[in-house]
């Protein structure tokens, strides 16, 4: 499966495009040539060169540094609420399924209660009650995903647990939550770590458009979505305030998804596959049968 | 009776390009229909049957491609026609009937529906009109028309469903109707009746039909004449009794054998060996390596079909060389 | 038929009022005392007396399930309260400003059909063409562009060069069209994939090559029989881009200067002015809500298998 993987240039393109951000992310210390925070507006709006690669922003702050500290905030926030999410979704997905009756009902209705917000006013509902910042976004967007992680982990648990290899392992003596642990994990991995792959850019995505309304990240933490925010008076003088954060933005999403794809086209090839086909004759030369994209 | 030709096809072919290769689905294959008679196309899966069908007109699927021969509707080519002249003789003058009944019919859209639009892609004629036309076509193949017209396709049984695909594929009169495995998917009692309402809607009306099957049996009910086809050729074709009654080719012999109602009691013997893979045809006569007859020169170059008896004729070297005697005496005996 | 509605609209009711509950607890978790707020917020000295009628104002008084109910009671009667900050009538606001959220919502929407029907139609006829690559990318470009992001590109380097396009406030189909762009774009990519390979499944179906051999026209047989079947799976999904559309509003009318609900809420987060919320919140669900029951619904009446209730694989 890995080289297959690895082989599809689409999926590498991602992997590439997500491991240099990590490494970003990781080093951005020793990379970046100057410290993102402090202002000094006596280097405001400098052009790109020099002592700053990509210039400087509105209150004199190397771009290039505020760029590189950005992968960190954005890709380490996501993470831990991501984190978050799977603590959270996994554990209530189980035990809405393995359960069933009366917690299956209270974790459902939840669910329901939340998926009948649209996602990002769900997340304004939060910060409402939160007020804007940084740990407060994270929180909402925390509260919103983990409900579609609990709903599929409850649907493999449900389905897994008609299956007879369950019915075995009860004979056989296994009990309770080690059961479900032992044999209804391993099924719930693969589909999990595609979403999360794929809800990584959504994350990413959500979170940069908080910091854009200035309800997430706040001033002078550099965060990409709000660099944009802050370059909106330049943006005809000096396109490229707004413009080099963006497109990292752009990146970074496409980066996870292409990667999620193609986690999707190694380890669940069925959802790709199609309808089995009857009849041979008509469509014989088992042609390149025309498959769905992505 | 005097026979009047209503399509002849001459060396019609038809390959695939995949990227394993080409495949010849298809590879010269001739033969006429007559009016108001039956011939059935008989052959394994795989043999290039549908393929022939689709062939005819023009609707084979990409990568395929039509790369020869003649398909003359009485005395137009159709595959020199331009494709907006083209789709007028689709559905009005050479209809098809599909294996699946279901398949016919697109599943969201009533019964009725599919055929008063049918009908008005085709003729000038008022909402109305087509509507009452609609009616009497499924009242002549015995079906419950009001109630047909406004089911949709899965509310109806399959026998109904393929009752009114007849219907449907007849609505404007074709010359030519091309049923493609039309019972295949039916029980055993259905497929009778279908056969029965096929065979009737042949006498009773002006076309000619073109049976699609690898069932033997359903092709002796109803066939006048035979083509059995194998990996893209035609390997044997002539009237029913001779072709049945007297089968010349090994092939031929092995279906006959393998069948219950003509093994005629004798054990039944399938065909020895795996249908060949159509992407490494082997060279020669396709069927040599599991002929059970085969001579030396049956791998070197293709027969081919040349007259045996009559209208009889066959496509192996056993006949077209050794075999003119025996042939000469079972002629006679005949 | 009727009996899938009645279930429906009766599963709809405890999720509602969980939704109702969720709003309403907004006041009682907010950090702060409202009354509090609302007299800093409108210059009132902070007494004892004061507070006592402001808490009385708010329907402030009495154990939480009380003060739900009363709060339900109001909100059934159109009474959402009324905003710390302007003073007005919540429900009043909204109403006001909805038609704007909901113009830029019905354009996004237009936009979306317009791309995906296009993009995606056009990419199942000519499957591993450069339509079709154009269209991948598209819809790659579309997942992941931010929409404040695309807007803010879109006023810079389309609006600012181009005399006829407006980008600040409300106004004709000049104002409409990029704001509609932006909103439309990112969803629009992800239905043409979806559309895309919907279709290029169906157009493998029998009853498609049944089609064409009755004589057809090939913009019939695309048209009607091959989009009326591929288009069936999306409608499904078709609520969830609902939800996007309803979203992604807040975001375009902050980028763009759009008068409507989602400015309104975002304001009301950074004011602490939690009725209006409040009633954003309250009116987004409900609408959200009612969408996807329609969407359901239409569901049921354009697939007719399930509509008659047997279902059967074709």
């Amino acid at each position: 499966m890995g080289h297959r993987f690895l082989r599809d240039p689409a999926s590498l393109t991602g992997f590439l495009i997500v491991g240099l951000l990590l490494l970003t992310a990781l080093f951005a210390p020793l990379l970046a040539p100057h410290d993102p925070e402090p202002v000094s507006l006596a280097e405001r709006l400098l052009a790109p060169g020099g002592e700053y690669p990509l210039g400087t922003d509105g209150l004199g702050r190397c771009l290039f540094s505020r760029m590189l500290y950005g992968a960190r905030v954005t890709l380490g926030y996501a993470f831990v609420v991501l984190m978050v999410t799977l603590f959270v979704g996994i554990p209530a997905g189980l035990l809405a399924g393995y359960c069933g009756g009366f917690i299956d009902g209270v974790i459902m209705r939840l669910v329901d209660i939340i998926l009948a917000f649209p996602n990002l006013v769900f997340a304004l509902v939060v910060l409402g009650i939160l007020g804007p910042g940084l740990l407060n976004a994270m929180l909402a967007l925390a509260m919103l995903s983990w409900v579609s992680y609990a709903r599929i982990v409850r649907g493999i648990v449900l389905s897994i647990k008609e299956k007879e290899y369950i019915a075995a392992a009860r004979v056989s003596g296994s009990r309770g939550f080690v059961l479900i642990w032992r044999h209804v994990l391993p099924n719930v991995l693969p589909p999990v770590a595609i979403l999360a792959t794929l809800d990584l850019g959504k994350l990413v995505l959500a979170f940069s458009t908080l910091s854009f309304l200035g309800l997430g990240a706040q001033p002078p933490t550099p965060e990409w979505g709000m660099m944009i925010n802050d370059a909106r008076p330049f943006m005809q003088t000096f396109p490229r305030l707004m413009i080099i954060p963006g497109a990292a933005i752009a990146l970074t999403v496409l980066g996870f998804n292409l990667l999620g794809d193609g986690l999707r086209d190694a380890l669940d090839p069925q959802g790709y596959a199609g309808p089995a086909d009857r009849r041979e004759e008509t469509r014989l030369p088992n042609a390149p049968a025309l498959k769905g994209g992505a | 009776m005097p026979q009047r030709t209503v399509l002849h096809v001459k060396g019609l072919s038809t390959s695939f390009n995949t990227p394993e290769g080409i495949v010849r689905a298809v590879d010269g294959i001739s033969f006429t229909l007559q009016q108001n008679r039956c011939l059935a196309l008989i052959g394994e899966s795989g043999a290039g049957k549908s393929v022939t069908a689709l062939s005819l007109l023009r609707l084979v699927p990409v990568p395929g491609k039509i790369t020869g021969g003649q398909v003359c509707l009485e005395d137009c080519d159709l595959l020199k026609l331009p494709t907006a002249a083209m789709r007028t003789i689709r559905g009005k003058e050479m209809a098809l009937i599909f294996q699946d009944p279901l398949a016919s019919f697109n599943p969201v859209i009533t019964v009725g529906s599919q055929f008063v639009e049918t009908i008005l892609t085709h003729e000038p004629v008022s909402k109305a009109t087509a509507r009452k036309m609609t009616f009497a076509k499924l009242t002549g193949v015995g079906l419950p028309a009001e109630q047909v017209y406004h089911s949709y396709p899965f509310q109806l049984s399959g026998g109904m469903r393929q009752r009114a695909a007849i219907a449907l594929a007849l609505a404007l009169q074709p010359r030519v109707l091309i049923a493609d495995e039309p019972i295949s998917f039916l029980d055993v009692t259905l497929q009778l009746q279908i056969l029965g309402e096929l065979k009737r809607q042949l006498e009773e009306n002006r076309f000619t039909l073109l049976l699609i099957t690898h069932d033997l049996a359903a092709a002796s009910t109803i066939a006048d004449d035979v083509a059995v086809i194998y990996a893209g050729r035609i390997v044997e074709q002539g009237p029913l009794q001779q072709v049945f009654g007297r089968p010349k080719h090994p092939y031929t012999n092995a279906l006959l054998r393998s069948h219950p109602s003509f093994g005629r009691g004798r054990r039944l013997e399938p065909v020895e060996g795996p249908s060949p893979s159509p992407l490494h045809l082997p060279a020669g006569c396709a069927f040599h390596p599991r002929c059970p007859e085969m001579l030396p020169c049956c791998c070197n170059a293709a027969p081919e079909l040349l007259g045996a008896a009559g209208e009889h004729r066959v496509a192996c070297y056993r006949f077209n060389t050794l075999g003119i005697k025996s042939i000469g005496t079972e002629a006679v005996r005949a | 038929m009727k009996r899938y509605l009645l279930n429906r609209l009766l599963i709809l009711i405890p999720v509602m009022l969980g939704v109702c509950f969720i709003t309403f607890l907004m006041v009682e978790l907010t950090p702060g005392d409202p009354a509090e707020i609302i007299l800093l917020k409108r210059d009132i000295g902070v007494t004892p007396e004061a507070l006592a009628v402001a808490r009385r104002q708010l329907g402030m008084e009495g154990p939480v399930l009380q003060r739900f109910i009363n709060w339900l009671g109001r909100a059934a009667r159109g009474d959402l309260g009324y905003s710390y900050t302007s003073g007005e009538a919540v429900a009043k606001e909204i109403f006001r400003r909805l038609p704007a959220t909901l113009e830029l919502a019905a354009g996004g929407l237009l936009v979306m059909l317009f791309l995906a029907l296009s993009l995606g139609i056009l990419a199942a006829l000519f499957p591993r063409t450069a339509i079709d690559h154009l269209s991948r990318l598209t819809a790659l470009l579309g997942a992941s562009l931010p929409s404040f992001y695309l807007g803010l590109l879109l006023i810079c380097y389309l609006a600012v060069p181009s005399p006829y396009l407006q980008v600040m406030g409300l106004g004709g189909l000049s104002h409409l069209l990029l704001p509609s762009l932006t909103l439309g774009f990112g969803l629009a990519a992800v239905y043409a994939r979806l559309l895309r390979s919907s279709l290029l499944e169906v157009l493998q179906l029998d009853f498609i090559r049944a089609a064409r051999a009755r004589g057809l026209r090939e913009a019939v047989v695309i048209g009607k029989h091959a989009l009326r079947n591929a288009l069936i799976p999306l409608v499904t999904v078709f609520g969830i881009t609902v939800g996007g559309l309803l979203g992604g509003t807040v975001v375009v009318e902050q980028v763009f200067a759009w008068p409507g609900v989602g400015r309104l809420a975002v304001q009301a987060i950074f004011d602490r002015d939690i009725p209006v919320i409040q009633g954003y919140a309250l009116f987004m669900a409900l609408i959200y809500v009612l969408v996807n029951l329609a969407v359901d619904i239409s569901y049921r009446y354009l697939d007719p298998r399930i509509k008659l209730g047997r279902k059967e694989t074709g």
